[in-house]
C-alpha cells in the first residue's frame, strides 16, 4: 500500500499508534509498589488460583491491577482532576474544594449510618472514665468542615457534627470525664485569620490548632501552659497532604508544616521477630519523612502503638490515648509532665499497664476518626472481649 | 470485560486485533470466535455453556430448517425457539416467577437459577432466534459452517449489550473474508468507538455520579458508598436525580452501541444503528423509533407483525400493542417495575394512535416537552428496581414533596457535566459532526484528544459497568 494512501486515514493511524504505544509502554514499565502522589500502596498482580479463575474473581482483580499500575498513573490522575475542575466541580475524590484553597474531607450526608459506631465508641470512653475516676480528660477535635463551614461552597449536605459532639460530651460528663471543647477557640482563631487546619491535609496545624488544644488542656487540668520557644520553630514548605492526595486538584496551594525541634529523645515500642516488645530510642521527628510526600508522618514517626517522651522538665506522667492528631500535640505536654506516654490503639490494644501507674489520662481524637474507629472498645479494659 | 476499562483497551483489544489482522483469510472467523469466547469468559466463564448451547441449538435447527420442507420446518423452528426461550426464561425469569408464586399461593418453590443473570443472555438469545426465524422465512440462507455461525452470535463487540444484529446484517461479510478489513472502515470505526467511549466514560459516568450521590453506590447489590437516600431527598433533588438518570441511561447505552458499531467496523462489519437522537422526538411513538432501534424492530418484526400488527382492525392492534409492550418491559428485567414500565408506554402509544398524534403533529414546542416529561417519568419507573431506590419512595419524593436535602449543592457541583451531557443528547453535535466528518485530520485530532481524556477518566475511575449488562 502506498504511504500517501495511508495518510488519507489519520484517525486509523493515530488510534492505532496510541493504542500500541500505550500498551507497549505499559507492558515495559515495571510495577510500582506505591503511588507516590496518592501516598498509598498499589495493587500487585493477583495470584492465579483455579477457583478464583472459575468464579471470575481473578479476572476482576487482574483488571483492577492493570488499571492501578497503568503507565504514567500520576499524570493521568492529575489530568482527570484538571478536567473535573474545568467542569466547575466543587467536589473531587471525596474532598470538598472550599474557599481560600482549603480542601476538606467529605463527611457522610446521613447521620443515621454513623450513629451506632459513635455510640459504641462514646460508651467505651465512658467506661474508661468510670474505671479511672477523676483522672480522664477528653477532647474531640472538630473537623475543618465544621469550624470553617463558611468556606464550603453551596452548603453541601453533611453530618451534623456539632450535635454529635454535644451528645457525646453529655455522655462523657455523666461518666465523670473532664471534657475540653475546642470549637469556640478554633472558630475565634480562624476568624482572626489564623490557620487552624492545613489547607491540603485533614490534620490541624502544629502552631495554631495543636497549640490551642494544648492551652485548652492546661486550662482544664490547672496547669500553666508554656508556649514553645520561638527559636525551636522550624518551617517546612511544599506540604501537600492527605486531602490533596485524594483530590489531586490543579492550582493547589501547598501548606507550610511547622514543627518545634525540642531536644527530646523518645522511645518507641517495637516488636522483635519473636514477638517480644522492646523500647527503641529515636529522634522526636522522623526527619527523612519531612523530605517525602508523607510529611505529617514525621511527627513521632507516624502511627506507633506506644511512644514514651521525656526531657521537658515537668513532673508526673500523662497518658494520651490519641489518633494521629496527637502526634504533633504530644511534645507540648513534655513541658508539664516528666513523662508523656502516647498510645495509639491501632498499634497497641492492651494498655492498662500504662494507665495503672496513676498518670493523668487524655483521650484525644479527631471527631472524624472517632466516628469511624473500631479500636476504641479496647478502652473497656483487659477483661472485655468484643 | 468492559469496553471502558484499561484491561480491554490496552490488553485485550490490541491482542485481539493483532491476531485478527494477521490471521489468514480462512482462519479470520475462527480467530474472531476464539477471541470472542475469551472475551465472554473473562466476564463470566461459568455461563459460557449456556451461550454455547444456544449457538448449537440454533445452528442445528437452522441447518434442518434450511434442508427440509413442509411441516418439518415448522417443527425445527419450534425447537429452536423453545430451546432459546427456555434458557432465557429459566435463567432470567424463573426466580421472579417462583418468588411471586410463593408469595401468591404460599408455595415453597426454590429456584436454583443463577443469582446473577448470565451476561448478555437477553441479547444473544434474541439474536439467535432471529436467525432461525429468518431461515424459516427464507429471508436468509442457512449457515452450514459452525465457525461462521458461532462468530456471528458471539462476536465480542455486540455480544453483551447489542445492538441486536441480525444474520442478514453480517452474513455476506462473514462468508467472504476478502476485502472485509479495510483502512477506511478501521478509520471510521476508530472514531465511532472513541466517540462512544467518550459518551460512556465522560458523560454517562459523569452524570451518574449525581444519581449515586442520591441513591448510594452499589456493587453486586451491596452498598459501597452511602448517598443522601431517596427518603431524605427533597422534590427538586429527586427531579434533578431523574434528569441525571435520563442523561445517564441514554449516554451509557448509546455510548455502548456506538462503541460496538465502531469495533464492528474495525473488524470489517457494518452493524445496524441503535440510537437516533431519541430525546429530540416529538412523540412517544417517535421516541421508540429512535431509542434502542434494533430491539424495537425485533419486536415489530418477530412479535407484532406475526400477531397481525395493524392489519386486523383497531381493537386487535391495541391488543397487539399491549402484548408487545408488556414483553418489551419484561425483556428489560424480571421485575414488576419493568412490567409497569412497559404498560406505561403501551398507554401512551395507544393514546397517540387513537387521538393524541393529530394534536402532536400540530404542536411545535409542547410535543417535545411532553415527550421528555413522559420519558423522564418512565425512567423513574425504570430505575425504581435498582437497589436503594424503590418505586414508592421515589414517587413520594417526586410527587409528594416534603422537606429533605435540597438540590442546590448538587445542581452547583454537577451543573457543568449536566449541561455538557444535555448538549450532547440533542441534535446539534451530530450536525456539527456531519460537517467535520470528511475532514480527516480534524476528526483524527478529535478522536485522539477524546481518547486521551477518556483514558485519564478510566485510570481515575473505579469499576463502572454498563447499565444494560443487567438486561
Amino acid at each position: 500500500m502506498r504511504l500517501s494512501k495511508v495518510f488519507r486515514y489519520p484517525c486509523a493511524i493515530l488510534f492505532g499508534l496510541l493504542l500500541a504505544a500505550l500498551t507497549i509502554a505499559d507492558l515495559l514499565i515495571p510495577d510500582a509498589e506505591m503511588s507516590e502522589i496518592e501516598n498509598r500502596a498499589l495493587k500487585q498482580p493477583p495470584a492465579l488460583r483455579a477457583e478464583a479463575l472459575i468464579e471470575n474473581r481473578w479476572t476482576a482483580e487482574y483488571g483492577e491491577y492493570v488499571r492501578e499500575q497503568f503507565v504514567m498513573r500520576g499524570t493521568w490522575l492529575k489530568m482527570h482532576s484538571l478536567f473535573e475542575q474545568s467542569l466547575q466541580k466543587v467536589e473531587l475524590g471525596g474532598v470538598w474544594l472550599a474557599g481560600e484553597g482549603y480542601l476538606m474531607s467529605k463527611t457522610a450526608a446521613d447521620a443515621a449510618s454513623l450513629q451506632p459506631l459513635v455510640q459504641t465508641n462514646a460508651r467505651a470512653v465512658c467506661a474508661l472514665g468510670e474505671r479511672y475516676p477523676g483522672r480522664v480528660y477528653a477532647m474531640l477535635v472538630p473537623s475543618a468542615s465544621n469550624v470553617l463551614e463558611d468556606l464550603l461552597r453551596c452548603d453541601p449536605p453533611r453530618f451534623d457534627e456539632n450535635a454529635a459532639i454535644d451528645a457525646v460530651y453529655g455522655m462523657f460528663k455523666e461518666s465523670g470525664i473532664n471534657v475540653i471543647d475546642l470549637r469556640e477557640s478554633f472558630r475565634e482563631a480562624a476568624g482572626s485569620g489564623l490557620q487552624v487546619y492545613y489547607r491540603t491535609d485533614h490534620h490541624w496545624t502544629t502552631d495554631v490548632g495543636a497549640q490551642l488544644a494544648y492551652i485548652a488542656y492546661c486550662e482544664a487540668a490547672g496547669l500553666a501552659a508554656s508556649p514553645p520557644p520561638e527559636h525551636l520553630k522550624q518551617v517546612v514548605g511544599g506540604f501537600l497532604g492527605t486531602d490533596y492526595a485524594k483530590a489531586l486538584n490543579a492550582f493547589v496551594r501547598a501548606d507550610e508544616l511547622v514543627y518545634y525541634d525540642y531536644p527530646y529523645t523518645i522511645s518507641i515500642e517495637r516488636r522483635a521477630p519473636d514477638g517480644t516488645a522492646f523500647m527503641q530510642e529515636d529522634s522526636l521527628m522522623a526527619y527523612e519523612k519531612l523530605e517525602s510526600i508523607d510529611k505529617y508522618g514525621a511527627f513521632l514517626h507516624g502511627i506507633n502503638g506506644y511512644t514514651h517522651i521525656e526531657g521537658g522538665g515537668g513532673s508526673g506522667a500523662i497518658a494520651i490515648i490519641k489518633d494521629s492528631y496527637g502526634n504533633c500535640f504530644a511534645p507540648f505536654l513534655a513541658a508539664n509532665y516528666a513523662s508523656v506516654e502516647a498510645i495509639d490503639l491501632r498499634g497497641r490494644q492492651k494498655i492498662d499497664d500504662i494507665l495503672d501507674t496513676g498518670c493523668d489520662i487524655l483521650v484525644l481524637y479527631s471527631f472524624s476518626l472517632f466516628s469511624q474507629d473500631t479500636d476504641l472498645f479496647w478502652l473497656r479494659g483487659a477483661g472485655f472481649e468484643p | 470485560m468492559l469496553f471502558s476499562s484499561i484491561v480491554f483497551l490496552f490488553r485485550f483489544l490490541p491482542a485481539a486485533l493483532l491476531l485478527y489482522f494477521i490471521s489468514p483469510k480462512k482462519l479470520k472467523n475462527l480467530t474472531l470466535l476464539v477471541c470472542s469466547l475469551v472475551f465472554y469468559s473473562w466476564g463470566e466463564v461459568k455461563y459460557l455453556w449456556i451461550m454455547a448451547a444456544v449457538i448449537l441449538i440454533n445452528y442445528i435447527c437452522g441447518l434442518l430448517i434450511g434442508r427440509s420442507g413442509g411441516k418439518a420446518r415448522k417443527l425445527y423452528l419450534a425447537v429452536a425457539i423453545a430451546g432459546s426461550l427456555s434458557m432465557l426464561l429459566y435463567f432470567k425469569y424463573a426466580g421472579f416467577f417462583a418468588e411471586n408464586a410463593n408469595r401468591l399461593f404460599g408455595t415453597g418453590i426454590s429456584v436454583a437459577a443463577a443469582a446473577t443473570l448470565p451476561l448478555g443472555i437477553s441479547f444473544y438469545t434474541f439474536q439467535s432466534m432471529s436467525y432461525s426465524i429468518d431461515v424459516y422465512r427464507r429471508t436468509v440462507q442457512h449457515e452450514s459452517n459452525i465457525v461462521n455461525f458461532g462468530a456471528y452470535v458471539a462476536m465480542f463487540p455486540q455480544l453483551i449489550a447489542g445492538p441486536i444484529v441480525r444474520y442478514t446484517d453480517v452474513s455476506a461479510r462473514l462468508r467472504r473474508p476478502e476485502g472485509r478489513v479495510t483502512l477506511q472502515r478501521f478509520d471510521e470505526g476508530a472514531s465511532l468507538f472513541v466517540f462512544g467511549l467518550a459518551k460512556k466514560v465522560l458523560l454517562a459516568d459523569g452524570v451518574n455520579m449525581l444519581w449515586t450521590d442520591i441513591v448510594g453506590a452499589y456493587s453486586g447489590g451491596k452498598l459501597v458508598t452511602e448517598g443522601v437516600g431517596i427518603a431524605n431527598a427533597s422534590a427538586p433533588l429527586a427531579w434533578l436525580g431523574v434528569v441525571a438518570y435520563a442523561l445517564y441511561i441514554y449516554n451509557d447505552f448509546s455510548g455502548y452501541s456506538l462503541m460496538a458499531i465502531g469495533l464492528g467496523k474495525i473488524l470489517g462489519f457494518d452493524f445496524p444503528s441503535n440510537f437516533d437522537q431519541p430525546y429530540m422526538s416529538r412523540s412517544i411513538t417517535e421516541f421508540w423509533r429512535r431509542w434502542h432501534i434494533t430491539l424495537s424492530s425485533w419486536f415489530r418484526e418477530y412479535v407484532y407483525q406475526p400477531l397481525g400488527g395493524n392489519r386486523k382492525g383497531l381493537p386487535r392492534q391495541i391488543v397487539n400493542l399491549a402484548i408487545v409492550w408488556l414483553l418489551t418491559g419484561f425483556w428489560h428485567g424480571a421485575g414488576w417495575n419493568f412490567l409497569i414500565w412497559g404498560l406505561y408506554y403501551f398507554l401512551f402509544l395507544s393514546a397517540e394512535k387513537l387521538f393524541l398524534s393529530k394534536a402532536l403533529d400540530k404542536g411545535r414546542v409542547w410535543p417535545r416537552i411532553y415527550t421528555l416529561a413522559v420519558v423522564c417519568v418512565g425512567w423513574a419507573i425504570f430505575a425504581a428496581g435498582d437497589p436503594g431506590v424503590g418505586l414508592g419512595a421515589l414517587f413520594r419524593a417526586l410527587f409528594a414533596p416534603g422537606g429533605g436535602t435540597g438540590a442546590l449543592y448538587f445542581a452547583r457541583n454537577y451543573a457543568g457535566i449536566l449541561a455538557v451531557a444535555a448538549f450532547f443528547s440533542c441534535g446539534v453535535p451530530a450536525m456539527l459532526y456531519d460537517k467535520v466528518k470528511h475532514r480527516a485530520w480534524v476528526r483524527a485530532g478529535m478522536t485522539a484528544a477524546l481518547l486521551i481524556i477518556c483514558v485519564s477518566y478510566m485510570v481515575a475511575g473505579g469499576y463502572k459497568p454498563f447499565l444494560y449488562f443487567n438486561f
